[in-house]
């Protein structure tokens, strides 16, 4: 079930419309029917495989939390370990048997055709990060093994949050089950607020310009001109769509007064390489900087160490978004930008604002490429080709400028200063978010995509 | 251990009804703007005018042998290379992505009002699309419907109002409610990208033919393999009367033309097999005594692929061919079409 689909919408209003008026152990009960609802929509074997995940890490954390020392190391070595084995066979079995091919055909050992073809459980590279997070914590007694089934349950499962997060941290969002939620007419305002405008990114921004890309990454021949038209493009389709499936969520769990993570500070006001990072896909950077960089050492021990562990979790964070190579070399790329940004430092860009921000947004923007294109003779064929037709790649590239304008808008009027003098006082609040939702419902009505597609990260 | 703050516990602490039932009076005041505003919006729609251009086009050609059908005729049939092989002038209208409800526009509106009616009408289709009561495969596209459209044509309306879904009713009920949703949809190019088009110094014109050109289905990137679950929404008889077909073989009968209906095959199973449910089969089978009954010739594609005349090393997709194969194609049809009429003669000439 995607967020844009009529069938959301129904269930959304259905579960808003009982959900205040039950108990806090109801309305835990009801979120966790209606998030399997969610997840078995399309495919009911994909909710016993979230179901497994949650016996296996909900049995796990217990014992971790009883055990010694010891049996906790070992029950936490089973949980990571089955986590892990069940994201590396969905998503990773089919790319390492397939590399395995292709180098052993390559030196001679071999000669066979890979056909492993296993489906890809949508969301799984989110919630199992999510519940590993879970058990480590508890292990590391950051936060405490519960006790409630329910409540565990519906941590990893949250419909909102499950196919593409935020990811979680149990110490921020399992409390927040815990306590009883009081109904708040502000609070549903700027859910309801957050939710179009996570809507009209998504139907507006990322599927008109999504067009744009699909075609030109489609064409046999684009050329250069056309093909750096797509990778920006592609810059700003990723981010309406991204951060517009996380605005959505983020609407939709505010109408049941829970609170989830920010996402995206407006990256593309990212002043450096590392800056982009702590201002997009949050939640994944911050839990790969918690559990990989800063066990493997992080800066603390040299700086061949700390080069070496940035490039090992950069490496990691690129295959984490899909099993296949350029995700790798995607991510190594962004180790080196930051190495390299590192480097020359002694120049002091990041003091001159607005060209280390375009400098900035070009590197990272040049970089999608990679991201998006999976084929590397395609890239080789096309980078410095001609294209045949200019004007239309101006065109295109006008036309997605365009596009882009309310997410510019959005970063100006979301500053802080700015929003002080909306927030004044409940009426001024009131004014603010109407505007904002009748702006993005009537874009939506007028400006929509013929075709709205799927968002990009149920694909990892 | 440090709970995070919960957002609750930065509200106001409030005390009295009134300000209590403050709150919710903003949020229904904000509903009722969003909801309301949007709906008293009501734009004059102004129909796209019939475009006289393409029946003054199509008598030029003057041909014999007309094509109609979308993408899935498009890569299949080059009519240059057809009107070489068969000797016979002949014009594709095909338009990518559209169904019956245009193809009956054009057969009724270009061929029909044409001085000079071709002797044979071909119309491509897939699966179940021929009985299929609408006008487009994916989205619908008004300019088009208007340029297609006399204003006495009203049994194009007719069928437009058979029973919907539950979705479509939703839909229509949306639509009822903020017609400014649907008024997109009456232009051929989005207002974004108009804009854009200026800003580089195009027309309209010239970014959708520019566009066409570079981004043009035979130009496409290759998939890889896929196989796709062929489309099946009901038996034939309970489809037929909801159709444009009844109509289409009406009109080719009023104009005298021979029509030949042709199902193209969806990409064969890995092991070479039709890929053709056993409910679908049902449906061609229908469908097949129907067009006999009516003196419509018929064509199943599928039976090429079972004499491995086509196979799925030329499907792009699940049932598009690959550029390369479009004039293999081509000329497989015109040559078993010539070898078919040969046999027909044949038997005829025999006493």
């Amino acid at each position: 079930m995607t967020f844009q689909s009529l069938e959301y919408a129904v269930l959304l209003v259905l579960v808003f419309a009982v959900y205040w008026f039950l108990t806090r152990r109801l309305q835990n009960l009801l979120l966790l029917g209606a998030s399997y609802v969610f997840y078995a929509y399309v495919d009911p074997r994909m909710a016993l495989l979230l179901g497994g995940y949650t016996v296996v890490n909900y049995f796990a954390a217990r014992r971790i939390k009883e055990g010694d020392p010891q049996n906790s190391k070992r029950y936490l070595l089973i949980a990571v370990g089955t986590s892990l084995a069940a994201l590396a066979f969905f998503k990773y079995a089919g790319f390492f048997v397939d590399s395995l091919a292709e180098a052993l055909n390559a030196v001679g050992l071999a000669d066979f055709d890979s056909t492993l073809k296993i489906i890809l459980p949508v969301g799984i590279s989110f919630y199992t990060f999510q519940s590993l997070g879970y058990v480590i914590d508890v292990y590391m007694k950051r936060t405490h093994a519960r006790t409630n089934f329910i409540d565990a349950a519906l941590f990893i499962s949250f419909f909102p949050q499950l196919v593409a997060g935020p990811i979680e941290r149990a110490s921020a969002l399992l409390p927040q089950f815990e306590r009883a939620r009081k109904f708040s007419a502000e609070r549903t305002a700027s859910g309801i607020s957050l939710l179009a405008w996570g809507l009209f990114k998504k139907l507006v921004v990322a599927d008109n310009v999504g067009m744009i890309v699909d075609n030109i990454f489609s064409a046999n021949q684009p050329g250069a001109a056309t093909l750096w038209v797509g990778v920006l493009a592609f810059g700003i389709q990723i981010l309406a769509d991204f951060s517009g499936y996380t605005d959505i969520a983020r609407g939709t769990a505010r109408l049941f007064g829970i609170e989830l993570s920010i996402n995206f500070r407006h990256p593309w006001l990212a002043t450096s390489p590392a800056d982009f990072w702590r201002r997009w896909h949050l939640t994944l950077s911050t839990w790969l900087r918690d559990y990989v960089y800063i066990p493997l050492g992080g800066n603390r021990q040299g700086r061949v160490s700390t080069t070496i562990n940035l490039i090992i979790t950069f490496a990691l964070g690129g295959l984490w978004h899909g099993a296949a190579w350029n995700f790798v070399l995607w991510g190594l790329l962004h180790a080196a930008l930051i190495l390299i940004w590192r480097a020359v430092s002694t120049l002091n860009l990041r003091s001159i604002k607005p060209v280390s921000t375009i400098l900035t947004f070009t590197i990272i923007s040049a970089s999608w490429l990679l991201f998006r294109e999976g084929d590397l003779s395609f890239i080789g064929d096309n980078i410095f080709a001609k294209s045949n037709d200019l004007q239309l790649a101006a065109a295109l590239a006008a036309t997605t400028l365009l596009y882009s304008i309310p997410l510019w808008l959005h970063a100006v009027i979301d500053q802080p200063r700015i929003e002080q003098l909306w927030t004044r006082n409940d009426v001024s609040r009131t004014v603010a978010l109407t505007a904002l939702t009748l702006t993005s419902f009537i874009g939506i009505l007028l400006l929509r995509a013929d075709v709205s597609t799927e968002f990009i990260y149920f694909r990892f | 251990m440090k709970q995070p703050a919960s957002p609750e516990s930065k509200m106001p602490t409030v005390t009295t009804s009134a300000s209590r039932r403050r709150p919710l009076l903003l949020l229904a005041i904000m509903l009722l703007v969003v909801v309301g505003v949007p709906a008293l919006a009501r734009p004059q729609h102004i129909p796209e005018p019939f475009d006289h251009a393409v029946i003054e086009q199509f008598e030029s050609a003057a041909p014999e042998l007309v094509f109609l059908g979308n993408s899935l005729l498009d890569n299949r049939i080059d009519p240059d290379v057809f009107t070489e092989l068969t000797g016979k002038p002949t014009v594709s209208l095909a338009i990518e992505g559209t169904a019956p409800g245009i193809w009956y526009l054009q057969l009724t509106n270009i061929v029909a009002a044409a001085q000079n009616s071709p002797a044979t009408v071909f119309i491509f289709f897939h699966d179940d699309l021929i009985t299929r009561p609408i006008s487009f495969t994916g989205v619908e596209d008004r300019s088009l419907v208007g340029s297609l459209t006399h204003s006495n044509n009203s049994e194009y309306g007719t069928v437009q109002q058979k029973p919907q879904s539950i979705g479509g009713k939703i839909r229509s009920a949306f639509l009822t409610l903020y017609p400014i949703a649907d008024s997109a949809r009456n232009q051929s190019t989005s207002p974004i990208s108009s804009i854009g088009a200026q800003i580089a110094g195009l027309s309209n014109a010239e970014l959708t033919s520019g566009a066409l050109q570079l981004f043009s289905f035979a130009d496409k990137r290759e998939q890889t393999a896929v196989i796709q679950q062929p489309k099946f929404h009901g038996t034939f008889d309970s489809r037929k009367s909801d159709s444009f077909l009844p109509s289409i073989i009406q009109q080719a009968n009023t104009l005298n033309i021979e029509l030949v209906i042709v199902r193209v095959a969806a990409r064969p199973n890995n092991d070479g097999s039709p890929n053709e449910p056993e409910t679908l089969a049902k449906y061609t089978t229908d469908l097949a005594n129907y067009l006999e009954e009516n003196s419509v010739r018929y064509i199943d594609m599928t039976g090429h692929i079972e004499d491995g005349a086509i196979d799925a090393a030329m499907y792009y997709d699940g049932y598009h061919l690959k550029n390369r194969f479009r004039n293999h194609y081509t000329e497989f049809f015109a040559e078993w079409l010539l070898a078919d009429a040969e046999r027909n003669e044949a038997q005829e000439d025999q006493p």
